[in-house]
């Protein structure tokens, strides 16, 4: 359970050491050769196939979220690499992928290699007998560069392709994603009312949202057009105003810890009132956007451009990056001189803060159920992906071609690619069709931007601890009929929390609310969890002991 | 109208009693033989695929395939009607859907009245274009759009009754303000497109009619009363059967893209019900059996209504069969 | 025609001009604010309120739309299935609801209602792609055109609207010893073109829009239609622009997804538009006496 926090600090530090060039080459270098070492055995164990100079044929169905041509030259730069695979990848579009996957698959077209986007689905695939089983062991021997990369990563990260007791596949590692998130200040209005340094306390931060709301700060003319924070309240409702309740130790849509070891869903501890005190009192003042019930991302979109919120939350530090990050492209799009800063985790009256982190656990590569009976296709397959996935020049050359000719680095160090102005060569390069599966956290790091430390320099704080504080991985030993309840009653409950926020019903209701969530089937609902966190904590300790 | 019936009521006289099936059928072979290739493709195409409700009863498993998985029997319409998200969202449904009925149904015909009173060929062919320029924008931009329009800080709406001395409306959250914007929001959308089919059906009638009536004497007003809305009452009738196999689809993408959980009590349909669940277990069994019970419904319905119109048109004759 | 409109005539003749051109401008107005936003730099795209006018207008929008060459492809491709799916849909439907509109023909009931019992039930996607893998029309234009090149909605329209046809002119070429199928094509067929011109506009804009099946049945990226190409762009479009790294894109700023969504709908719907005005004749007064006696 510690590992959660250990992968954390793992990545962050992996994303503080800039990865300059040199550095960078050097270690591209040495894993090169674990990665030579495994093209070999790939060579070994299709030696007869070699020989007569066959080619396996292996099909690689995953998503892209650009234009990908069917064959694209990414196909011929992996079989440039290796030899003896025919690779067709098949390119899906992102939106539809599931359903258009699913009913091939259903129509008896099963791809050799699939990417899967949760351990649910791969559970659902495993279930249903699509996918072939990949005992780690194998993995450990047919895909080494992504089975060491798991170890610093946290082992827990083998979950996302476990089900039934069993190894379905080869995790995928994406330290980006499961970054925490971070608060984003308008400087620029701060400055206006004289204030210098970033609020860090609840505190100082309604001192610092009265005195904008009662100027107007974004000069339309217009005063009390400005709020201090809103929220999605319209599609990501059960998050609502996370980073407040942080201040007061519970992250609203985490199962929490509590002191006697059990769970407890974040929205029915106690702590949520005294969150509920303030969001209220700050609603009252005009701090909180009214309009937040139903904001989406296109309306907080316009919020942000338009400078109407000061305090810009619920998303991870590379939001305000210039020069791609959405926050910063939509401020300075309203206003030239907007400002964004990075600041802490607001601090509660009891000293708690933190923030919410997307948890370690993603997707995977799965393997189409027919290898079950082709252990030798099965051994190249997962050699491809280990190929493609380990931290050398192969994967780099197959991914994105030529530095220098296919891609360069801007001047902060990030991967910039030299066809983006052009859809038509990008489809046919494929520099995108990989993109789902982005290979070991360390080649991942080769195109990690110098200033990544600097804007996540507070995303690790806080007294809220993912494994300790609450447990993420606890959905994967789940049963689904009993976690659907909890889909079914939480929009009520939420519903009576924004009444409460709203002050259209009394604070004391929160507790009639809760009653009511318990009743309605949360009660069940928190006994699954508990019941889950016993036994998925023995199984997890066992897939670390198989890795370790 | 009446010329239609005349047809079927002669051709019932000469009709001779007591024939076989066969001799019954042999003088419409040619007719036969012209429904037969389009009978075909709706048996293939249609009644083909249609072994795949039987997931309704199972517990579907892609690799095992539809035959092969697992019978449950009615679990799945027992876990529907026993949960109470659900049936909240099947109550919704109905209301939402009458209520589109009620108000919706009848805008497209008003339309078409009031265009065929129109003389100014021009003005009358760019007012049908323009207004079914809206169908072709889907919800999620129309739903942006009027999030916008009815915001109570930026919205034009609320702009306007400030002006009138009122206080802003929070439409879009508001419980009792949400299925009035559902109703609005679709006639807007649609009433251009919907009148398309009685503009086709006021081009049919002969105009004699309206010279005769205007030698009479009659008012515009009585000419659209007497003649022009019997005229088109068949196909409104036919329509208003057909949409009753739709009424336990209340506009999926409609609300989808309008609906904040704050309004879930009066707004969540049987299919953003669906939809929510599907994300958590994605079981193709339950999502088949939910609309299995809607095409049942659907079903009821559209014969229930055919037997009533047929009742009440004077000649009993209305309706699809 | 005679002038013969009383007072109160006048005036209901106003109101009902009033009301059009208030419904004009209430239609058009979200076609409008898209085509704003659709020439609209970031800064005004993302403000809030009224769309009237832009004081920057850009066409990086359409830029984006028209860059890549698949558009050109995927628009033929769209065209062929508009074209020979409406031809086909068309011919078929008229043809399979003259027989339906013989009431008195043994087993119409019957068939009627197996037809109508499609537009309630339906079989569901995964039988529906197995059964054009099993006729191995996959990946070709047949897997969007046959499947719904019958629906029992335009089949029951159009029924309704032939059985409403004066019987007179059918009975005298029955007299005359006209087949079924003459009747149907010399009679029935230029008596029925408003409703024609109308099934003609639904099943024309059906298959323009539909994305869904094409993604499902054509494999190719060469087959694909218009609306899956634009499609794509969009999401590619809405997609944040933070991603993990290696899939960062140039430093250009780009417009907005909303952009780009008026854009799409700006380039999917205009050519469809365009079509209506050819329709429209059909729906003029006395068309139907016209062609009887033309």
């Amino acid at each position: 359970m510690k590992a959660t926090k250990r992968i954390l600090a793992a990545l962050m530090a992996a994303a503080m050491v800039v990865p300059f060039a040199s550095g960078c080459g050097d270690d591209g270098g040495n894993s090169a050769s674990t990665g030579g070492s495994s093209t070999a055995s790939t060579g070994s164990g299709e030696s007869s196939g070699t020989d007569s100079g066959e080619k396996t044929k292996i099909s690689w169905a995953m998503w892209v979220d650009s234009a990908v041509e069917d064959a694209n030259d990414a196909e011929t730069r992996l079989m440039e690499k290796m030899p003896n695979v025919e690779i067709d990848f098949m390119p899906f579009e992102r939106a539809t992928w599931q359903d258009q996957i699913n009913t091939r698959v259903a129509g008896g077209d099963i791809p050799d290699i699939i990417y899967r986007d949760s351990q649910g689905v791969v559970a659902q695939y495993a279930e249903q007998g699509v996918i072939c089983e990949v005992p780690i062991e194998k993995a450990r021997e047919f895909a080494p560069n992504i089975y060491e990369a798991t170890k610093d990563y946290g082992e827990e990260v083998w979950l996302a392709t476990y089900a039934d007791g069993k190894n379905w596949g080869l995790p995928i590692m994406q330290p980006s994603v499961i970054a925490p998130f971070s608060n984003h200040w308008r400087m620029d209005y701060l400055e206006k009312v004289g204030v210098t340094e970033i609020p860090t306390t609840l505190e100082e931060a309604e001192e610092v949202f009265l005195k904008i709301i009662a100027e107007d700060v974004n000069e339309n003319g217009v005063a009390g057009d400005t709020y201090g924070l809103t929220f999605r309240g319209k599609d990501s409702t059960s998050r609502l105003f996370e980073e407040i309740f942080s201040a007061f130790g519970v992250l609203p849509a985490k199962w929490m810890v509590n002191d006697d070891g059990t769970l407890t869903y974040g929205w029915m501890r106690d702590e949520i009132k005294d969150g509920l005190a303030l969001l209220n009192k700050w609603y009252s003042m005009g701090i909180i956007d009214p309009e937040f019930v139903t904001t989406d991302g296109a309306i907080f979109n316009q919020k942000v451009a338009s400078g109407s919120i000061v305090y810009l939350t619920s998303a991870t530090w590379n939001r305000a990056q210039p020069p791609q990050g959405e926050f910063y492209l939509n401020a300075t799009s309203g206003d030239p001189n907007a400002e964004l800063v990075v600041g802490p985790a607001l601090k509660g009256p009891n000293g708690d803060y933190g923030y919410n982190t997307w948890g370690s656990i993603t997707s995977s590569t799965t393997f189409g159920s027919h290898l079950a009976n082709d252990e030798e296709k099965l051994n190249l397959c997962l050699q491809v992906v280990d190929f493609v996935s380990a931290n050398t020049d192969d994967a780099e050359y197959i991914r994105y071609g030529v530095e220098g000719t296919d891609w360069e680095r801007n001047d902060v160090g990030a991967y910039v690619d030299l066809y983006a102005d052009d859809v038509n060569k990008q489809a046919q390069f494929g520099s995108r069709m990989l993109g789902a599966t982005p290979g070991v956290p360390e080649l991942q790091a080769r195109y990690a931007r110098t200033d990544d430390a600097e804007y996540s320099q507070y995303a690790l704080e806080g007294t809220l601890v993912p494994g300790e504080s609450y447990i993420d991985w606890v959905s994967t030993f789940t049963d689904t009929e009993i976690t659907a309840i909890s889909a079914d009653i939480e929009p009520d409950f939420l519903s009576g929390i924004i009444d409460i926020i709203t002050g259209t019903r009394p604070l004391e209701d929160y507790d009639v609310l809760r009653q009511q969530w318990y009743d309605a089937g949360g009660q069940a609902v928190t006994d699954e969890y508990n019941r889950a966190y016993q036994e998925g904590g023995a199984i997890m300790d066992g897939i670390i002991a198989q890795i370790e | 109208m009446s010329a239609a019936t005349t047809k079927r009521g002669m051709k019932t006289a000469q009709k001779p009693r007591k024939k076989t099936l066969a001799q019954r059928m042999k003088p419409y072979a040619a007719l036969y033989l012209m429904l037969l290739p389009g009978l075909a493709l709706i048996l293939i195409f249609c009644y083909g695929p249609m072994y795949g409700l039987q997931i309704a009863f199972k517990d579907y498993n892609i690799g095992m395939g539809i035959w092969n998985s697992p019978w449950v029997g009615m679990e799945h319409f027992q876990k529907f009607l026993t949960t109470d998200a659900a049936t909240r969202a099947l109550t919704n449904t109905i209301i939402i859907s009458a209520l589109k009925l009620v108000f919706s149904f009848p805008m497209p015909i008003l339309l078409a009245l009031v265009l065929n009173e129109i003389g100014n060929q021009a003005f009358k062919r760019v007012a049908q274009t323009i207004s079914y320029l809206p169908h072709f924008i889907s919800w999620i931009i129309v739903a942006s759009l009027l999030n916008n329009l009815l915001s109570p800080s930026t919205g034009a709406v609320n702009a306007i009754i400030q002006q009138f001395g009122g206080s802003p409306i929070y439409f879009l959250a508001d419980k009792s303000w949400f299925r009035p914007i559902l109703v609005i929001s679709n006639i807007w959308k649609e009433i251009g497109w919907s009148s398309v089919v009685y503009l086709a059906a006021l081009s049919g009638i002969d105009p004699s009619l309206y010279e005769a009536a205007i030698v009479d004497g009659a008012t515009r007003v009585q000419r659209i009363v007497r003649i022009t809305l019997p005229s088109i009452m068949p196909i409104a009738v036919i329509m208003l059967i057909l949409s009753m196999g739709n009424i336990m689809s209340a506009g999926f993408d409609q609300v989808f893209n309008l609906y904040s959980p704050q309004v879930y009590d009066v707004g969540d349909i049987l299919d953003t019900y669906v939809y929510r669940r599907g994300l958590v277990d994605m079981s193709y069994s339950f999502s088949t059996a939910v609309g299995l019970f809607k095409s049942v419904v659907g079903l009821i319905l559209v014969v229930t209504v055919n037997v009533i119109a047929k009742r009440l048109s004077p000649d009993h004759d209305a309706g699809l069969w | 025609m005679i002038k013969t409109d009383t007072k109160r005539d006048t005036a209901f003749v106003v109101c009902c001009y009033i009301f059009v051109a208030l419904l004009m401008v209430v239609t058009f107005y979200p076609f409008w604010d898209l085509f704003i936003l659709s020439i609209s730099p970031r800064s005004e795209a993302l403000k809030p309120g009224l769309r009237l006018f832009t004081s920057a207008p850009t066409l990086e929008a359409y830029r984006s739309v028209f860059e890549s060459n698949e558009i050109i492809r995927s628009f033929w491709n769209s065209l062929v299935r508009v074209v020979l799916g409406t031809a086909l849909s068309l011919g078929l439907t008229a043809l399979t609801a003259y027989p339906l509109s013989k009431r008195d023909m043994p087993f119409n009931k019957g068939v009627t209602f197996i037809i109508l019992f499609t537009m309630i039930f339906s079989g569901g996607m995964i039988p529906g792609y197995l059964l054009i893998k099993d006729l191995h029309i996959m990946n070709t234009i047949w897997a969007l055109i046959l499947p719904s090149a019958v629906t029992a909605y335009n089949l029951i329209i159009m029924r309704n609207f032939i059985e409403g046809l004066p019987p007179s002119l059918e009975e005298s070429a029955r007299i005359d010893g006209a087949s079924y199928f003459t009747i149907w094509y010399k009679i029935v067929l230029p008596l029925s073109k408003p409703v024609l011109a109308t099934v003609m506009l639904w099943i024309a804009v059906a298959h323009w829009n539909n994305y869904f099946d094409a993604m499902i049945y054509m494999h190719d990226r060469s087959k694909f239609t218009l609306p899956v190409v634009l499609r794509r762009i969009l999401l590619e479009n809405e997609l944040d622009k933070y991603l993990p790294a290696g899939v960062v894109d140039t430093g250009t700023a780009p417009q907005t997804p909303e952009t780009t969504k008026g854009a799409i709908v700006m380039v999917s719907t205009i050519p469809i538009i365009c079509v209506y005005p050819f329709i429209q004749k059909y729906f003029t007064k006395g068309v139907m006496l016209g062609a009887v006696k033309g």
